[in-house]
């Protein structure tokens, strides 16, 4: 038996205060004394936590050998609040405000991870060993989830790469290539002993099956993003065919194949993301057909769920393009460092609300361009609300339920440029485990 | 308890039943509520200490003796032969034995800590009560710690509720 049942309410809040979040809703939960400690000290402080959505970062690739800064496309609620500017963190490093992935608040960046709302950032130590396998890139991916802990972990791992237009490295079409092998080593860095770590997980399940070679002229269409979820304590890895799922507290993998693509033309946008209560995964074939599948997951089984089957050409068709401009923000558009383009037209002016999006709005309608949806951006965190990129210049945010549309702003790509990855941004206000300042950086990782 | 050196300033500490612990000031101010009280210029003679009695009383000063940064007063401690590490591990050992009491003393122990903020010993003697908690289900946690479910069912669903963002 333990004595803080019979703590009085200051020396229970004092224990009680060493709690992470989740545990601390639980707690209120447990009898009214308890519940009032909780509340009466304010220890629960939901308002810190990643539960809201604050807006969209998008990721561009890279032309000629030079990062574009991401641009953050914002709720005007937070747009005074969040810097979504990262060209600061630039000053650090070049190229340091890539991102690289996002996780609960927290961005993994080019050497580090930075956190936008309280502005920490910290860079981590390199990681020995950058070489992939032939056929393999390695890649990193963020696990954070200030609920149950104050520490990050990244995991630096192979992921099957699509060498060219019309064939993947991995050979799945022949059953006597498994991949990943088990014992699955990885990478691990953990905020908490601030190292990296070989981690083994072993597989749990079948392996995955061999692809049927008639879906392999399918898939060459399939661009490949950097998805990842991190969920529970798992992280889920898109992987073109599958994703592949760690148990990060018993070292298990998972293989989980991929709902099929059935269409065929036109390049497909897959996304890998989260919402409410799981897993999803979108794609868009054909140009407007976007699928929605939702992963049910039990003890030892997992199985895709079609949610949605949308035709999404009435919206395209229907859009009002000629809208005056969208109800958000854009931050660190193409700043001073691309002089083809028109500052004034792009840029917001933070210290004055009326100049807004108008003139981006002028770049869309003046463009007499095909209809398309160029991009899955992401889904919300918690409503039935997907994120789509139309056109490569408008973002709409698409309710699932109703079909109702919202223009939500532009993010134009020029030339040559494409959104590379997109990450829904979830901002979290705890002062976090970043070691800020004293790790010199490392443009290398 | 401890002894006078040169130099060294020392303070008294008096328990409700009577005893008195002279302790270094730097000892004492491990505790932030002392140290304020020193701060404030409120600790001229000696310092009470309510309601901690003198056997929770001396356990709490030795812990503050072995926790007290070496750098500092308690210079016979500090080593240049010994690595930071090592020095940890060897607290470490140390924290796990001085925390084998029991039920009573440690929820003395919480309570001496809590109300003299020492966050090192509160973080020791919670440990087990953290554990508990973020380990178990509900009806666990109620049946470790002894505490009964005094909601009305329709109130523990609307806590529930409250709380329905945090079991996502």
């Amino acid at each position: 038996m333990d004595p803080a049942g019979l703590l009085p309410g200051d020396v229970l809040a004092d224990v009680l205060r060493r709690l992470m979040p989740r545990s601390l809703a639980a707690c209120r939960s447990v009898c009214k004394e308890w519940c009032a400690a909780v509340d009466a000290h304010g220890l629960l402080r939901k308002d810190l936590l990643p539960l809201s959505l604050a807006g969209i970062f998008a990721v561009y690739n890279f032309v000629d050998g030079y990062h574009l800064p991401p641009a953050f496309l914002s709720r005007p609620s937070v747009a005074g609040k969040i810097q979504g500017n990262l060209s600061y963190l630039d000053d650090v490093h070049d190229e340091w405000s890539h991102i690289m992935g996002h996780c609960n608040g927290l961005l993994l960046l080019w050497g580090g991870v930075a956190n936008p709302a309280t502005r920490q950032w910290a860079c981590l130590p390199r990681h020995p060993d950058r070489t992939a396998t032939k056929g393999f890139i390695k890649r990193d991916f963020l696990a954070y989830d200030p609920m149950v802990s104050p520490h990050f972990e990244v995991f630096f791992m192979q992921c099957v790469r699509r060498r060219s237009k019309n064939e993947v490295a991995l050979d799945l079409a022949n059953p006597n290539s498994e991949w990943p092998p088990s014992p699955y080593t990885i990478s691990a860095f953990s905020s908490e002993t601030w190292l990296w770590e070989e981690r083994s997980f072993i597989r749990e399940g079948m392996a995955p099956r061999s692809i049927d070679p008639k879906l392999l002229p399918l898939m060459k269409n399939v661009l490949f993003p950097r998805d990842a979820v991190y969920w529970r304590g798992r992280l889920y890895v898109y992987n073109i065919f599958f994703v592949i799922r760690l148990d990060l507290g018993d070292n298990k993998y998972r293989v989980i194949e991929l709902p099929p693509i059935s269409e065929a033309r036109g390049d497909i946008m897959p996304h890998l993301g989260k919402s409410g209560n799981g897993v999803y995964y979108g794609f868009v074939g054909d140009c407007c057909k976007l699928q929605i599948w939702f992963l049910n997951e039990s003890i030892d089984h997992t199985e895709w769920m079609l949610k949605h089957e949308i035709g999404l050409k009435p919206l395209l068709e229907n859009f009002p393009w000629e809208h005056s401009h969208g109800s958000w923000f854009v931050q660190g558009l193409r700043d001073n460092n691309d002089e083809t383009l028109d500052r004034e037209k792009l840029e917001w002016d933070s210290d004055n609300d009326d100049a807004t999006t108008a003139s981006a709005t002028e770049v869309s309608v003046q463009k007499k361009f095909h209809k398309y949806i160029s991009r899955i951006l992401g889904f919300h965190p918690y409503k039935e609300i997907i994120f789509l990129h139309i056109s490569d210049t408008r973002v709409v945010a698409y309710h699932l339920k109703n079909s109702k549309v919202e223009d939500l702003g532009c993010l134009p790509v020029d030339g040559d440029d494409w959104i590379q990855s997109s990450c829904v941004y979830t901002p979290c206000w705890i002062e976090s485990c970043l070691r800020a300042n004293n790790v010199e950086p490392n443009s290398e990782l | 308890m401890a002894t006078r050196e040169a130099g060294k300033k020392m303070i008294m500490l008096k328990s409700p039943d009577g005893m008195e612990f002279e302790v270094e000031e730097a000892v004492a101010m491990e505790s932030q509520t002392i140290r304020k009280m020193i701060e404030d210029d409120c600790a001229d003679t000696a310092i009470l200490i309510p309601n901690i009695n003198s056997k929770i009383l001396s356990r709490v000063i030795e812990y503050c003796n072995k926790h007290v940064p070496t750098t500092g007063a308690t210079g016979a401690a500090a080593s240049d032969t010994v690595a930071p590490a090592a020095l940890a591990e060897d607290l470490k050992i140390w924290d796990a034995e001085f925390i084998k009491v029991n039920r009573a003393t440690r929820f003395d122990l919480i309570q001496a800590a809590s109300y003299l903020n020492i966050k090192g010993l509160l973080d020791l003697t919670s440990q087990t009560t953290i554990d508990t908690i973020s380990d178990n289900s509900l009806e666990e946690i109620r049946s470790f710690l002894s505490t009964k479910n005094d909601y009305l069912p329709e109130e523990e669903q609307t806590i529930r509720r409250e709380n329905q963002w945090a079991f996502q």
